[in-house]
């Protein structure tokens, strides 16, 4: 087994004079799940989007089994899968007709696609909803579409980009536990992600990417021991706050505080109307249980 | 293949599950269609209106004005010249006369006057045509009238000439025979000198005599008369030289009028004119229309058509290609083996299958709704109506993939769609664009298709004539083809 499937060699990324990655180093081990952890706009979804090549590096390179990645994309594309953060289907297509047209996409032979559809189908336990339209299934229903998606060619490699944001704890469980099953079935798989509790639960290697840079990759385990942490959450914490970032985190913690300040004023200004309204809800029945009684009279 | 087929399904599925495209694809052009064939169902101009002013009406300018109400052209007499002028520009009429006061037959030394709003230069034209060309009638009779008039009195003098000629000729003969006359009677008056001398030899004899005095004396007597005889017969034959000069010269004179009269009837002999038309109208014209059928509709069909596709193509395939840029698919399909160019190839199957389905609903709605030979023109005007097509998919599919949003999608594809039509013969005649630049609006595609069209559908041409005009679409074809490749393979990074 090659431990170094994929490289990343000193990539920088550039968009326009937006510098997003700035010397980006890592190895993806095969057959493993990496995830690579950082905060919103750090780069994660760029750093996906290059190891298929939809992105190229400003400098640096991207090596698949220690070829450039941009060398043979045809390849690649047959090689890797690719699970986007919002699902990436034809809305007005239903489940299995999305399946069908990727899976044409990808080449497969005409019963080879309907056979790996209802394989995917139940894999993913969307065969129930196999004719519905794409845009009427629920948001978990979704990530599976596209799950099912970019696994149709039987991909070596799958990148799944943030597969549980947006889930309930339920819908998050059946997604890690589909990822480890395909991981299982001998698939590298590269996630992103940042609910650090799935990594510490899934991940045999997590790359930690600050300041446009990988700072920390390894065993979560080790990485946990190098920081005294009990979990990634805490780790990721102490990288991420570190340093220049320490103001800032002092700022927003005592914005923080403003704020439940603020919600706990309107919470009890807000319990004060209500019983103010249940008060007089109360007088008016009985002001109008008197008004039949004048007019019985008159 | 099969990913190509996938997604010319792909696409068509979602433009059905769209009932509202699937609506306008279908029912908006034959709509459209029967709307046009309704309205232009006729081959003059409706709702012209003509305002006309003369300072004194003449019933020259009645009969005009007449001229202009038969050809149910709506005629506002305006009360003086500056607003009949400004109702022009204020819109309120198309076009302005003037006519003189007092418009005779007897010549005008002013002119007729036409105001007409040149901005609005494809009715301008077109009414200017047609007003002339009521006043030229009415002014072409009255030069008939006059010309008419001009070759009868010539009949008439030419007649008079010929019998005075005739008479002079008659008159020049009877002086001759004067002349001869009165030779002879010269000729033969007697001489008295020998009758003189025999009576003064015979009155000498008698003198010589006696006896014979009263003899002598009545010698005398005689000789004396012989004498005034011999005068009277000089002072009459001096007469007769005078009569014979006078008549002479009376002959000459004669002669000479009857050689010019000759001259001047040799002369209107020659003047060929015998029917006032030729004076009139000297070269006689004849518009003959080299199209059978006469209404505007069916002279605006292959325009009709031409827009249709044009729109069609470019803002359909234009909207489809960014559709499919900002769909969340797009991400999934830039990822799959599956090259540019099919991808391509399958949004213009996509498109021109649409854009079939229009035609055949629009081509059944036409068969049904008008008389036009649709069966005996569709095989040469679908060759054309596919290869502007083509051509027109390609250049929206590249405006599609080029810009980002949909919205300056949409506005870029509008705007071009307008230049192409701007740069045709549809709203102007391209023969008004400055002559350097004609020769580059001549491969504006939308005026190759219009003339192609225009062939197929009003002179029935057959395919192969219509073969140089097809090889420039074609080139049009490639050019746009390879646009759309480059866009799209250019662009497809920056979403």
């Amino acid at each position: 087994m090659n431990t170094e499937l994929i490289q990343l060699k000193g990539v920088v990324k550039q968009f326009g004079k937006n510098l997003v990655l700035d010397g980006v180093s890592l190895s993806i081990p095969e057959g493993k799940i990496t995830g690579i952890i950082g905060a919103s706009g750090e780069g994660k979804t760029t750093v996906l989007k290059m190891l298929i090549g939809f992105y190229k590096p400003t400098k640096g390179d991207v090596l698949y089994l220690k070829r450039s990645v941009y060398e043979d994309l045809h390849h690649i594309n047959k090689t890797f899968g690719f699970a986007t953060e919002d699902g990436s289907f034809y809305e007005s297509l239903t489940v299995k007709e999305n399946l069908h047209h990727f899976g044409r996409l990808y080449k497969i032979q005409g019963p080879d696609v309907k056979a790996r559809a209802e394989e995917l189908l139940k894999f993913v336990g969307l065969d129930h909803a196999a004719n519905t339209k794409a845009q009427n299934l629920s948001v978990g229903m979704k990530k599976r579409l596209d799950l099912a998606c970019s696994m149709m060619h039987r991909p070596d490699v799958l990148i799944m980009d943030e597969p549980t944001s947006d889930l309930d704890p339920l819908l998050r469980e059946q997604i890690l536990n589909l990822i480890k099953h395909i991981n299982k079935q001998g698939t590298t798989v590269i996630i992103t992600t940042h609910i650090l509790e799935e990594m510490d639960e899934i991940c045999d290697k997590v790359a930690i990417l600050c300041n446009k840079k990988i700072v920390e990759e390894g065993d979560p385990l080790k990485i946990r021991a190098k920081y005294g942490a009990s979990n990634l959450n805490k780790v990721f914490e102490k990288i991420f706050w570190k340093g220049e970032r320490k103001a800032e985190r002092d700022r927003l913690r005592k914005e923080e505080e403003q704020m439940k300040e603020e919600m706990k004023a309107q919470e009890k200004e807000q319990e004060r109307q209500s019983k103010r309204k249940a008060h007089r809800q109360e007088e008016q029945p009985a002001a109008r249980k008197e008004e039949p009684d004048e007019e019985e009279e008159q | 293949m099969r990913n190509f087929f996938s997604c010319v399904q792909k696409d068509l599925r979602i433009f059905g599950r769209s009932k509202f495209s699937a609506f306008i694809a279908v029912v908006i052009p034959l709509v459209v269609v029967l709307l046009v064939s309704v309205a232009f169902n006729s081959n003059q101009l409706h709702g012209v209106r003509i305002g006309v002013y003369s300072p004194a009406y003449s019933s020259i300018t009645n009969n005009i004005i007449q001229g202009f109400e038969k050809q149910s052209f709506g005629v506002v007499k305006e009360p003086d010249k500056d607003t009949c002028a400004e109702s022009v520009r204020e819109g309120r009429n198309h076009i302005c006369v003037i006519f003189p006061g007092q418009l005779s037959s007897e010549g005008n030394s002013e002119a007729v006057e036409f105001y007409v709003d040149n901005s609005e230069i494809n009715i301008a034209y077109a009414l200017i045509d047609d007003v002339k060309t009521e006043v030229g009638v009415a002014s072409s009779a009255i030069s008939l009238d006059l010309v008419n008039n001009l070759i009868t009195h010539i009949q008439q003098a030419k007649k008079s000439i010929e019998n005075q000629a005739s008479a002079i000729t008659a008159a020049s003969t009877s002086i001759a025979s004067i002349s001869d006359a009165a030779n002879s009677a010269a000729s033969t008056l007697p001489s008295t000198s020998k009758t003189l001398t025999l009576l003064e030899s015979a009155r000498s004899e008698a003198a010589n005599l006696d006896g014979a005095e009263n003899i002598a004396d009545t010698i005398n007597k005689t000789i004396i008369e012989v004498k005034q005889l011999g005068t009277s017969f000089n002072s009459t034959s001096n007469n007769i030289k005078s009569l014979q000069n006078n008549s002479a010269l009376a002959k000459a004179r004669l002669d000479a009028l009857s050689s010019s009269l000759n001259g001047v009837l040799n002369d209107l002999n020659a003047v060929r004119i015998t029917e006032a038309g030729s004076v009139v109208e000297p070269i006689k014209t004849e518009i003959k229309p080299v199209a059978d059928q006469s209404k505007n509709w069916n002279f605006l069909l292959p325009t009709l058509l031409i827009l249709m596709v044009l729109f069609g193509g470019t803002v359909l395939s234009s909207i489809m290609a960014s559709r499919e840029k900002r769909s969340r698919a797009y991400f999934r399909n830039f990822i799959t083996p599956t090259s540019d160019f099919t991808f391509l190839l399958a949004m213009y199957v996509s498109s021109i299958l649409i854009l079939i389905v229009q035609f055949i609903v629009v081509f059944s709605g036409l068969m049904i709704a008008t008389n036009l030979p649709v069966l005996d023109v569709i095989a040469s005007s679908a060759v054309v109506l596919f290869m502007a097509a083509t051509a027109f998919i390609f250049l929206g599919l590249s405006m599609g993939h080029f810009f980002k949003s949909e919205e300056v999608v949409i506005l870029v594809s509008l705007s071009v769609v307008s230049l192409l039509v701007f740069f045709s013969s549809i709203i102007v005649p391209i023969e008004s664009v400055l002559g350097q630049y004609q020769q580059i609006v001549a491969f504006n595609p939308v005026v190759v298709a219009s003339n192609l069209l225009h062939r197929a559908i009003l002179f029935k041409a057959s395919i192969g004539s219509l073969i140089p005009g097809l090889s420039i679409l074609a080139l049009t074809v490639a050019v746009f083809l390879g646009l759309a490749y480059v866009s799209r393979k250019t662009t497809k990074r920056h979403i």
